[in-house]
């Protein structure tokens, strides 16, 4: 088995484990963290690839680009699920999402 | 805040269906994975090629700023998006200093005033050494950014100063300086966002330099907007 498999198989089973995360976890913090962690499921794929795609040590800058465009863009989105959260908690008191009726 | 029971996760029914739904994804992803060639060059040779007009050596960053720069412009229209969505979350327009909120012993006056300066050359150096070598203008922001809010932290003004025009033009800065470069080159006959070869190095630089300050800006907006405003903010119907 190649190095460049195993790491996709990874990524592939890391994505897998976070949306299992995402249905499972109730808390708003921990979906967050799952959704996070799915995208870097996304970028370790990405930079096998651009590992595989290296000629004379050079890795495939393309995907290497792509995985910082989509770090920045990751951690913003999850600063501001963030500061959703948070003034979802300071104006409910809930730590966990809630249908109109109140139940979980 | 009172010690509560741990919240309890979904039940055995959504459980085992989220396991299934979770083996059958990584089922299709392994497949997909298994599909792609094991050996393989990608675009390597055609970024390497072309480098010679993109107005840097480091090939990362020809990519990130001149061959697919619309990636890297839309990706700070994101930045600031969030950055702002967390401004309205707080409805502020600009992000005052909370009173009394200061104790610096010496050791931490002694150490700020030592990691300040040190930050800042950093951070310069980070964003020049881009055009040749990891680094620019996302990794300079974020120690620029740090270092505002290591002031903000230990009690010391730093974007508290902003007004609100200010704050938002610094949010601003590195969008519409992009935008505003690549409006002028498409007037003068050039694709959108695409670079004379012999001005790009130029382009880069400049443009890097207003990223850097709106990242900064853009990352402590969105540490300080999203910790909530103490007196602003009450808990409606919830319990402390």
């Amino acid at each position: 088995m190649s190095e460049f498999l195993i790491y996709g198989l990874a990524a592939a089973a890391l994505f897998a484990i976070c949306l299992h995360g995402i249905i499972t976890r109730t808390h708003i913090l921990r979906k967050i963290l799952a959704l996070n962690m799915m995208g870097s499921a996304v970028f370790l794929l990405l930079i096998t690839i651009a590992e595989r795609n290296q000629v004379d040590g050079v890795a495939d800058p393309v995907p290497h680009a792509m995985v910082l465009t989509g770090i920045v863009v990751a951690v913003s989105a999850t600063a501001f699920a963030l500061a959703l959260a948070r003034r979802y908690h300071a104006q409910t008191g809930h730590t966990e999402l809630h249908d109109e009726d109140g139940s979980t | 805040m009172e010690n509560r029971d741990p919240i309890p996760d979904s039940g055995p029914i959504v459980r085992v269906l989220s396991i299934i739904l979770g083996v059958a994804l990584f089922g299709i992803l392994a497949t997909a994975v298994l599909d792609l060639d094991v050996e393989a060059t990608g675009l390597t040779d055609t970024v390497m090629e072309r480098i010679g007009e993109s107005g840097v050596d480091h090939p990362p960053t020809a990519v990130l700023l001149n061959f697919r720069a619309y990636d890297t412009w839309l990706e700070v229209a994101v930045l600031l998006l969030a950055a702002w969505g967390a401004l309205v979350l707080r409805q502020a327009t600009r992000l005052p200093e909370q009173p009394a909120a200061r104790s610096p012993g010496p050791v931490l006056d002694w150490l700020v005033r030592m990691l300040i300066p040190l930050a800042i050359v950093t951070g310069v150096y980070l964003l020049w050494r881009g055009t040749d070598a990891p680094g620019g203008a996302f990794q300079a922001g974020a120690v620029i950014g740090a270092a505002l809010l290591l002031l903000r932290l230990s009690g010391y003004r730093s974007i508290g100063l902003f007004s609100a025009a200010w704050l938002r033009g610094s949010l601003l800065a590195g969008f519409a300086g992009f935008m505003a470069i690549a409006t002028l080159l498409f007037i003068t006959g050039w694709t959108f966002l695409e670079y004379p070869p012999a001005w790009a190095g130029l382009i880069i630089v400049i443009v890097e330099l207003l990223i850097t300050w709106s990242v900064a800006v853009s990352f402590v907006a969105l540490f300080v907007a999203a910790r909530p405003d103490d007196s602003a903010t009450e808990p409606v119907g919830g319990e402390r």
